[in-house]
């Protein structure tokens, strides 16, 4: 197997640790971790996935073992991050999907998150913090809004309620 | 001072010295309790900085930052870079319909500013789009955007201003006015239709809108492209913008302090021109660069120094901004406080004032007779069942001060007029100049 990852209508972001990818034609915003990452940039057609898993080792400097890099590709398959037929996934030994994607979610650290638009809380662009100290003279202002309690992780793949 | 306000203060000097840190090193930086890592991550929302500081964390110190701490910025760099890409979707599309209506768009901060600044949309967090039309198609536009399901809102800052008030028809309102604010058909977003960048008071404090369009610039954006104002413009539009909040969102700081860091980038000869004509454009321009320089590190290149010099004015506004944000983690926001600290123009002053007591008639009462100050109570003590007596007092004391001021003013005018016309004028030169003799006396030969 020889995967192609889809850059056509792929707009990529570099961040430290991160990659952010957006999918033009589907309007959706992938988070791709550095090991992620790393199998999309060189998922060129021309590398078999030992041959991926070596460059994922020395462009992460992390210890990548090749079921890693097949669940990234299955991930990335699954977020539509490509090409079609071009990845096909049925190694035994490999955990099942369920299992590892929860073990990664719960540690904060998958490796693809698709994440779809929420609306906006408020508009309190133009209001400074309130509740404190509030300026003596108009315009008025709102209470603060109440933060979510650490922890809380907003479901990152499917729709939000706006 | 409370607890709180103090925490707060400490959590932003924390994030301004993460925001300075280029690399990292400093093992001072990490709060120390859980508490202030709450109180860090809640500043980092305040200051709408939670994607800049999720990823600065990570290149920086993530090790030593407790994981619940990343999760969260990790939540909040997520929602706001999916909400960004979003957001830029929506302004390629309503601009592409608002131009084939014949309506000419620019767009002002949001997702262009983020594209244009940081090479990206991730990093900077965008809550509306700024929309700026002309003055002339206000009225058009706004019945374009009615016509598509946008309805106009008040701000939440100003619900007295709706609804009549914001309707394009009233030409008061366009007047005096910089925008209408509508809320988009499937109620996920806002759109800010301005015509020009501020209210008529601060206007001087904002480049000239009628000379955007023809220097307006293309600007890319992964959905398709936008114009923006140019550069320049776009610079002092910020540094208005953001003085007239008196900062008191630090991210936009931090975006002046980006434009500030590429600062070869900017044609400083168009900046200087603008200044000219509008001086306050300068001013403002010069208390941000003052306060980049002193809260995020930034080099001030030598020709802004020379085409935004620092007054009286500036200097002390952006010294009371620092102050108020570093002690208690915020600025006022305070609008009223900052235009009459910046404005110095006598008559520009009264009538601002005059409008305001037009405006807020009860704000005037508050002012003088129902806030009752630290001042009042310093005058005289007054036992706990006679303290309805501070608001015979307050005003009493108002008065009593302000014709102390304005008899000393005229008294100076008068005086410094006298001196011109005596002979001795040159009096006041040598009261000068006898320390620095006293001092070269005292030096040893």
């Amino acid at each position: 197997m020889k995967p192609v990852a889809r850059k056509s209508g792929i707009f990529a972001e570099n961040l430290p640790e991160e990659v952010v990818l957006y999918d033009k034609t589907h309007d959706k915003v992938h988070c791709l971790n550095k090991t992620a990452a790393a199998v999309w940039e060189n998922s060129d057609g021309s590398k078999t996935v030992d041959e991926l898993t070596r460059v994922v080792e020395a462009k992460s400097g992390a210890p990548a073992d090749r079921k890693l890099v097949l669940q990234a590709l299955e991930e990335l398959e699954e977020a539509g991050l490509m090409e079609a037929g071009s990845v096909v996934v049925a190694e035994a030994g490999l955990p099942s999907r369920r299992e590892a994607v929860g073990k990664m979610v719960m540690a904060g650290s998958a490796l693809v998150a698709t994440i779809v638009a929420a609306a906006p809380k408020a508009h309190a662009s133009q209001d400074p913090p309130k509740g404190l100290d509030p300026p003596p003279l108009p315009p008025h202002h709102d209470p603060p809004e109440p933060l979510p309690p650490f922890g809380h992780k907003p479901p990152t793949r499917g729709k939000r309620k706006s | 001072m409370s607890d709180l306000q103090s925490r707060r203060g400490d959590a932003t000097r924390r994030l301004l010295q993460l925001l300075v840190q280029r690399k990292g090193g400093d093992q001072s930086w990490p709060p120390a309790a859980a508490s202030d890592w709450r109180t860090f991550a809640e500043t980092c929302d305040t200051h709408q900085l939670s994607p800049l500081v999720y990823c600065r964390l990570k290149q920086v110190i993530a090790p030593t930052v407790p994981s619940e701490v990343l999760d969260y910025l990790r939540v909040r760099f997520r929602e706001s870079c999916s909400y960004n890409y979003r957001l830029a979707s929506k302004l390629v599309n309503l601009t592409s319909m608002l131009e084939s209506e014949g309506v000419r768009v620019l767009n002002f901060k949001g997702p262009s500013l983020a594209m244009s600044v940081y090479g990206g949309l991730s990093l900077r967090q965008c809550l509306d789009l700024d929309l700026i039309i002309r003055t002339d198609e206000v009225v058009k536009g706004a019945k374009l955007m009615k016509s598509w399901g946008y309805e106009p809102t008040p701000t939440p800052a100003r619900p007295q201003l709706s609804p009549y008030l914001c309707r394009p028809e009233n030409s008061r309102h366009i007047d005096r006015g910089k925008e209408i604010q509508y809320l988009s058909p499937d109620g996920t977003f806002y759109v800010d239709l301005h015509w020009q960048f501020a209210d008529r008071f601060w206007r001087p404090f904002s480049p000239d809108v009628e000379k955007l369009w023809e220097r307006a610039v293309k600007q890319h954006l992964p959905q398709g492209s936008v114009f923006t104002p140019c550069p320049e413009d776009l610079f002092l539009a910020l540094c208005a913008h953001g003085t007239r909040h008196r900062w008191w969102c630090l991210k936009w700081l931090v975006d002046v302090a980006e434009i500030l860091r590429k600062a070869d980038a900017l044609d400083w000869s168009r900046i200087e021109e603008m200044t000219k004509t509008r001086p306050g454009a300068g001013a403002a321009a010069s208390v941000a660069a003052s306060l980049a320089h002193d809260l995020l590190e930034v080099p001030v290149p030598a020709q802004a120094e020379r085409i935004l010099p620092a007054t009286d004015r500036t200097r002390a506004l952006a010294s009371a901004i620092q102050q108020e944000l570093l002690t208690r983690g915020y600025s006022s926001g305070d609008e009223h406080t900052t235009l009459l600290a910046l404005e110095g123009r006598p008559a520009a002053r009264m009538n601002y004032l005059a409008a305001r007591v037009a405006r807020y008639p009860e704000s005037l009462f508050r002012q003088i007779i129902a806030e009752i100050g630290p001042k009042d109570r310093r005058l005289i003590r007054l036992p706990r069942k006679l303290e309805f007596l501070y608001h015979l007092i307050r005003p009493a004391r108002l008065i009593l001060t302000r014709s102390k001021r304005i008899a000393r003013t005229l008294w100076q005018t008068a005086g410094g007029a006298k001196l011109l016309r005596s002979p001795l004028r040159e009096m006041p030169r040598q009261r000068v100049s006898a320390p620095q003799s006293k001092l070269d006396a005292s030096a040893p030969h």
